[in-house]
């Protein structure tokens, strides 16, 4: 068995991973990144969304024990850049309330850190990254510094839906994205041809292909794709980690030894990987004493919405993401007996086929009805989403599955019920997305089933070690040298979209290792 | 020579097969009417799906939805452009494909009056397509998930491996 070794070991090449890996490169530390997917550049993606299916994951991973889904296949990614690679870059804040839910209105649980503590973060990846909006226009947004670009162009299917939240009493802004409005920084400005979710070949969106990934490896980093982490070694103590065990393309099984290792490998992945890493110090699984690893998984019901217009909306412009959004059904107690936030996205960039086409938005079609469908909709249909908050569930969890992978990992035994208070605004919010559709002016409106958009939880972070995985920069209680990256940390959801909140994470975490990393690494 | 945008689209989706002993890149439509090699997909379930596809959507087996779907069951999962690797679906995708077509066969002969292999080129015109879909035209959907459930323990039972949801 081969064993070479590494400073920093990160496990995944997606959002969190490509961050740790940029700052501690750049610090002159030896940085090694085991991506499991295959290998990846920009110029490797294509806009299709028949292409960007390569982008998920198609070995056997997640056995689903419940009948709600956390969508898995959906939400995660494999290959450089990760989930991250097909995401909308829909990115805005958590709010301040978000992070005290449990002493602020006895719901849920809290974050060991305030919004406070989080915000230089978010101006920072802001401004190293470039998100385009109009801070002023969000009425609602948390204090921050202004986006370093315009917000995002409104094409027809954006103005005219926002004239009906209009009519309907809700003010909109334009959608904070992580594309790019005008060049920065060497990268191109969008063309908004709307093909976000089959991966942006042009570098305007901020996947880690075009963003830290490159700053990484120019800085030394060194990335190695095919390579499935199987287990976080330890020594015999069970006090430190010393390295990970992997398996490379052609089955042969490796150790690399690491003085610091960071698990950045999905939310999933993470929990999958700290419970195979069980030893005789660690019987239920590393990092476990508390026994929350693959506890309080969390997702965000979301809900689309659309509605037939007669009239030409440009819907094939614009982002995957939208045009325009709104948090003005953010206030937590605002409906009774439907505790938490919603947020309203609009204007997606639809194309035809698909599982986000137009064909699927009226899946009970088919034959000539679907081709006449079709023919209106190409032009007519408008979209938008909401995204509901959900509750954090202890007995939502991931645990081992009997099944074994074709290397040797138990499947990752998911049990996932949408909580009550998710299900009560997902409900108001079709209610609220209906009359908004209706109000600007839809001949015909209806939604889509409850998805579940992001994944989240599962090794949460926290002040008390008896109940929580992580401390507040994802290092875990039990074992110093071990780091957990990746919306894994979140324990509570918040109802925006997740990816820049664990970037402002992994980038808050990645600093706090390079200056500490004498005392951290010990 | 010069290439509009569209055709050079459609060029761009060309795939690997083999026709007449010899490698070629065509669209599935081209692999059809060229009668490129099926390596994956029997004759009696190409006639299923094609059927199939042609109440979805008119045009189908002429643009080679068989070819497509065969040709993806037959490279590696991780290369795959089927559909299914947005759903938690177990690779080898062949295994749930050939699943699901033999349950629309099967079903279609229980208590139901034709096979989706025998189905006229206009189902919208036909009455025992709608009987075939069940309740009628404009609940394709509840049929379609009816399938899939049936399908279920059809293909636990030939292929115990495989998992995947409703």
């Amino acid at each position: 068995m081969a064993r070479d070794h590494a400073q920093v070991v990160i496990v995944g090449a997606g959002a969190a991973g490509s961050v740790f890996a940029a700052v501690l490169a750049e610090a002159g530390r030896d940085v090694r990144v085991l991506e499991s997917g295959p290998p990846r550049r920009l110029s490797d993606l294509y806009s299709s969304q028949i292409w960007g299916r390569r982008l998920k994951w198609a070995e056997p991973h997640v056995a689903e024990a419940t009948r709600d889904s956390v969508w898995f296949n959906l939400n995660a990614g494999r290959g450089y850049g990760g989930a991250a690679t097909h995401h909308f870059a829909v990115w805005p804040r958590y709010h301040a309330d978000d992070f005290k839910l449990h002493s602020s209105f006895g719901k849920g649980l809290d974050w060991p850190i305030e919004y406070a503590d989080l915000q230089p973060w978010y101006d920072r990846v802001q401004e190293e990254v470039g998100i385009a909006g109009d801070a002023e226009a969000e009425v609602w947004r948390p204090p921050g510094a202004p986006y370093p670009l315009p917000p995002v162009p409104r094409f027809v299917q954006g103005q005219v839906l926002a004239r009906g939240f209009e009519a309907a009493g809700l003010r909109v802004a334009p959608i904070p994205v992580a594309v790019l409005t005008r060049p920065y920084k060497g990268r191109p400005a969008c063309i908004w041809d709307g093909w976000c979710e089959a991966g942006c070949p042009t570098g305007a969106l901020a996947n880690p292909l075009a963003t830290y990934l490159p700053r990484a490896t120019a800085a030394g980093a060194k990335l190695q794709a095919g390579c499935h982490v199987t287990r976080v070694l330890t020594d015999a103590k069970g006090q430190r980690a010393i390295g990970v065990e992997y398996v490379d393309t052609a089955g042969a099984r490796h150790e690399l030894a690491a003085d610091v290792v960071v698990l950045a490998a999905f939310g999933v992945e993470n929990v999958r990987l700290l419970l195979n890493s069980a030893t005789t110090a660690h019987a239920a699984g590393l990092a476990n004493s508390s026994g929350m690893v693959g506890r309080y998984l969390t997702s965000h019901p979301s809900v689309m919405t659309f509605g037939l217009f007669d009239a030409d909306l440009q819907n094939h412009m614009g982002l995957s993401g939208g045009q325009i959004f709104s948090h003005e059904h953010w206030t937590k107690t605002g409906r009774p007996g439907a505790f938490g936030s919603r947020q309203y996205e609009a204007a997606m960039a639809i194309k035809p086929n698909d599982l986000l086409g137009i064909a699927m938005t009226r899946a009970e079609l088919f034959h000539r009805d679907l081709e006449r469908f079709m023919q209106r909709a190409v032009r007519g249909l408008g979209q938008m989403t909401a995204v509901c908050e959900d509750q954090p569930i202890a007995a939502n969890r991931i645990e081992p599955d009997s099944r074994r992978d074709a290397h040797g990992l138990p499947l990752a035994r998911i049990h996932y019920t949408t909580s009550p208070d998710g299900m009560g605004l997902w409900h108001a919010a079709v209610a609220d997305s209906e009359r908004i559709m209706k109000a600007a002016g839809a001949m015909e409106v209806w939604h889509g089933p409850k998805v579940a958009q992001h994944i989240m939880g599962g090794t949460i972070m926290g002040s008390d070690p008896a109940a929580s995985v992580t401390d507040s920069y994802g290092r875990t209680h039990d074992v110093g040298n071990l780091f957990v990256a990746g919306g894994g940390l979140f324990p509570t959801t918040s109802a925006v979209n997740s990816t820049y909140t664990i970037h402002a994470l992994a980038l808050r975490a990645a600093v706090h290792l390079r200056d500490g990393w004498a005392g951290l690494t010990r | 020579m010069t290439q509009d945008r569209r055709q050079f689209l459609a060029r761009a989706g060309s795939l690997l097969y083999t026709v007449a002993g010899a490698s070629a890149w065509l669209t599935p439509a081209e692999a059809r009417t060229q009668g490129a090699d099926l390596r994956v997909l029997d004759p009696a379930r190409v006639r299923t799906l094609e059927a199939f596809g042609e109440i979805l959507v008119p045009g189908a087996t002429a643009a080679g939805i068989a070819h497509f779907v065969d040709s993806q069951l037959a490279v590696d999962p991780n290369d795959s452009l089927l559909v299914t690797r947005l759903f938690n679906i177990e690779p080898p995708y062949g295994r749930f494909y050939t699943g699901v077509l033999d349950a629309l066969e099967a079903l279609s002969r229980l208590g139901r009056p034709a096979s989706p292999a025998r189905l006229p080129r206009d189902p919208q015109r036909c009455r025992r397509c709608r009987l075939w879909h069940g309740r009628g035209l404009s609940q394709t959907r509840r049929a379609l998930h009816g399938a899939h459930r049936a399908a279920q323990p059809l293909v636990m039972r030939r292929w115990p491996g495989t998992t995947h949801r409703s």
